[in-house]
């Protein structure tokens, strides 16, 4: 019986879809002849039988998706054991084929003397009776960890020794704690107990995780704070709904007045692309919204195209598809500055940080009112704090200064962006 | 365009070799496709790592390696594997090159056929190198090297057509214009209008062939091979044949070439033009064409269960391939896959 398991056909490949079976169960198929077609993320493949024999069973049905390493089909070659060695061992066309040329051929270029190929291996490589498996970063991790790797038995693939297999060693080894610190390990393992949980982070939270990581290591990113009266920001919102009949929200009045403030400086409308920076024409403000899921940020295309009621109406839709995920892939993506109104959940100041790929982020807290002095009185206005990070590395302070001031211009008198 | 066999296999020229080399050289070429339709099978099995198939390119490879004299040096690509067979590399040692096992590196020390270059032109240097230390030495041997269009437009390729037009190396400079690198067609790879007139401007002999013709392409290096002997210098061969198959593996042509295009190029096929050519020639018939599969077959098959048989090389392998003596840095990566 040969077990014929998915191989990698592609380059990394780590599943396929079986398009349709050539051969059915029950029915016999010839060494290297067509068995199966699959589809990869690449091409339609037609997969040849690697022995002789019957098609015991197909590892799968036609439209499924299998990984690789899994069953692709079992046949029965007349070796008798259930998992036999590849082509060879069994009876096969060649052996046929053999019997039909009068004289034995000749090896193709032998192994014999003279021959290196068959010379000693580099010297002190491993038993290669029973080698251990295991990538060169977890045999770092066992031997920082004091785990003997022979004594484990891997779950990895062809029995590979995973990073998960050294945990768990070490949590046998270690009922107490594991090791206090342990330098230069890239995160901390913490071993669970029946006084924690373990959750695993869904797509959206691994995605977010790797953008935030990546950010951070990449983007060096400074944040400077302000709070500007919006007194007539919030009467001008109130006057505009009323006369619309429709919700104008403070992230809406905040996107149209930032657009403007975008064109006067394009560095905070940017992408760094090595030793470049992309200025971009179009001003596609991504807007944060809070989900049930976690944090998404759908993207408001050409702002600077609409009218403050059509990026209302705009924003409403986006965090709607936002929370039933009904949103397309466009929706998502082409961000070149980013709005976060950490205000709608009752923040004030915060240290966003720059979604990869632009280079400033503005968040907006919740209008307080606040004692503001005004010449010699002390007055009560409601003030909106700021929140501006943007990527150093582009922007100097000064200009992040100049970017403040003039949004914080616009915030306070919305006359001179609502044109 | 030097031609020799026509499609139909009709002489149009003069044969460069008699019956009986012509026989031997079909043997092979018949071989090295049934060696290619295994490799291309061992892939799907997952048995080999990603396989360059060089089908309809076997003229191009057999007529040019039986040209040369047997201890010439040749510096291929992944895609050579008929003409390095031809120069002494044997098959099995070919499947484990393909199967990325280090020991695929390494022929029987007799053949001087380096391993296959995988960086595309990185190799083309290397052969006059080796060409030129050979002119030094006072010695008749010369060196061969295969790439493909795509090649031309590397910066090595610039560097070692000039390097040899300059020092008149005896290299053989075999570019096998199959018409894609990758998805890329040969109109867009160059704006010359062959590419054998880029000898031109290094100073040597350059030709072009109907690379489907094994005549032609035999003719043709022969007198290179000469030339190159005679300390006359290089020569760019550009033989014109065309891949019939996808660039690897892990290709699929579809999305970029005409169909149509792919069965026209079997009207071409460099094995069935010998075929008919023999057949004229009264030195064929059916009976001997069975003994001819059925031994290319069982020599192919036999060579997959020697390579096989050696078993999965040692992690360790891959730090003893490249230095002679290993780098303190290499020698702590050993040691750390070895505790």
């Amino acid at each position: 019986m040969h077990t014929f398991t998915l191989p990698d056909i592609g380059e990394g490949l780590v599943e396929a879809e079986i398009v349709s079976w050539l051969v059915a169960e029950g029915d016999p198929v010839g060494l290297d002849e067509p068995l199966v077609e699959v589809e990869t993320d690449k091409t339609v493949v037609v997969m040849p039988a690697p022995v002789a024999g019957i098609v015991v069973r197909h590892g799968a049905e036609a439209g499924e998706t299998i990984a690789v390493g899994a069953v692709l089909a079992v046949i029965d070659d007349g070796s008798g054991s259930s998992e036999s060695d590849d082509a060879g061992s069994a009876p096969t066309e060649t052996d046929d084929l053999r019997e039909r040329v009068e004289e034995d051929p000749p090896l193709v270029g032998s192994f014999g003397s003279g021959s290196t190929i068959l010379g000693p291996r580099t010297q002190g490589s491993g038993e290669s009776g029973n080698p251990v498996l295991a990538l060169p970063l977890v045999r770092k991790l066992a031997r920082d960890q004091g785990v003997d790797l022979a004594a484990l038995t891997g779950t990895g693939p062809n029995g590979r020794i995973t990073r998960a297999d050294i945990m768990g060693a070490v949590e046998q080894k270690a009922d107490v704690a594991v090791p206090a610190s342990v330098p230069h390990q890239p995160s901390r393992v913490v071993v669970a107990s029946s006084d924690s949980e373990v959750v695993p982070m869904t797509k959206l939270r691994r995605t977010i995780a790797d953008r935030m990581s990546r950010s951070w290591a990449e983007i060096p990113r400074v944040t400077t704070f302000d709070d500007v009266d919006a007194t007539r920001l919030l009467q001008a919102r109130k006057a505009l709904s009323l006369r619309h009949g429709q919700n104008v929200t403070l992230e809406a009045l905040v996107v149209k007045a930032v657009v403007p403030v975008l064109g006067e400086f394009p560095e905070f409308n940017a992408t760094v692309s090595g030793d470049e920076i992309i200025l971009h024409r179009r001003f596609h403000i991504a807007v944060a919204v809070d989900t049930p899921n976690g944090l998404m940020v759908p993207v408001v295309h050409d702002a600077g195209e609409l009218t403050v009621l059509e990026i209302a109406g705009e924003i409403m839709r986006l965090s709607a598809g936002a929370s039933d995920r009904s949103l397309a892939a466009d929706d998502l993506s082409g961000g070149t500055f980013t709005v976060s109104n950490i205000g709608a959940v009752g923040g004030g100041h915060g240290t966003p940080i720059v979604p990869l790929g632009t280079t400033a982020i503005l968040s907006v807290g919740r209008a307080r009112d606040s004692a503001v002095v005004r010449g010699e009185a002390v007055v009560v206005a409601p003030m909106m704090p700021l929140s501006l990070s943007y990527d150093h590395r582009v922007i100097d302070g000064a200009l992040g200064r100049k970017f403040m001031a003039r949004l914080m211009e616009n915030l306070a008198e919305p006359a001179l962006f609502l044109v | 365009m030097r031609n020799i066999l026509d499609r139909e296999g009709r002489l149009v020229g003069e044969a460069p070799i008699d019956i009986d080399t012509t026989r031997r050289l079909y043997r092979a070429m018949v071989e090295a496709r049934a060696y290619d339709k295994k490799g291309t099978t061992l892939q799907r099995q997952g048995r080999l790592a990603t396989y360059a198939p060089l089908l309809g390119q076997e003229a191009a490879q057999v007529g040019s390696a039986a040209a040369l004299h047997p201890n010439d040096w040749m510096v291929a690509t992944y895609r050579d594997a008929a003409a390095m067979w031809m120069q002494g590399y044997p098959w099995e040692v070919l499947f484990l090159s393909r199967s990325g096992d280090e020991r695929g590196g390494r022929p029987p020390v007799h053949v001087d056929v380096l391993p296959p270059s995988i960086t595309v032109g990185a190799h083309m240097i290397h052969a006059v190198g080796i060409a030129w230390a050979e002119k030094l030495q006072g010695t008749s041997r010369i060196a061969i090297t295969y790439f493909g269009d795509g090649a031309t437009s590397e910066g090595d390729f610039h560097e070692a057509m000039n390097f040899a037009g300059v020092f008149k190396t005896p290299t053989v400079f075999l570019c096998q214009n199959n018409g894609y690198a990758i998805s890329m067609p040969r109109e867009r790879q160059t704006a010359s209008a062959t590419i054998a007139q880029k000898a031109d401007a290094y100073g040597m002999a350059g030709e072009q062939v109907d690379g489907n013709d094994l005549f032609a392409v035999y003719a043709a290096t022969k007198e290179a091979a000469d030339r190159a002997r005679a300390g006359d210098g290089a020569t760019l061969i550009e033989a014109v044949t065309y891949r019939i198959g996808p660039h690897t593996t892990n290709d699929d042509p579809g999305r970029y070439r005409d169909p149509e295009e792919e069965r026209a190029a079997h009207d071409r096929d460099p094995v069935e033009r010998v075929r008919r050519y023999l057949e004229n020639e009264g030195a064929w018939d059916s009976d001997w064409e069975e003994t001819v599969q059925a031994k290319a077959a069982t020599t192919i098959e036999r060579a997959v269960e020697l390579a096989e048989s050696l078993g999965s090389p040692s992690p360790a392998d891959i730090y003893g391939a490249v230095y002679e003596e290993m780098s303190p840095d290499l020698r702590r990566q050993l040691e750390g896959i070895e505790s």
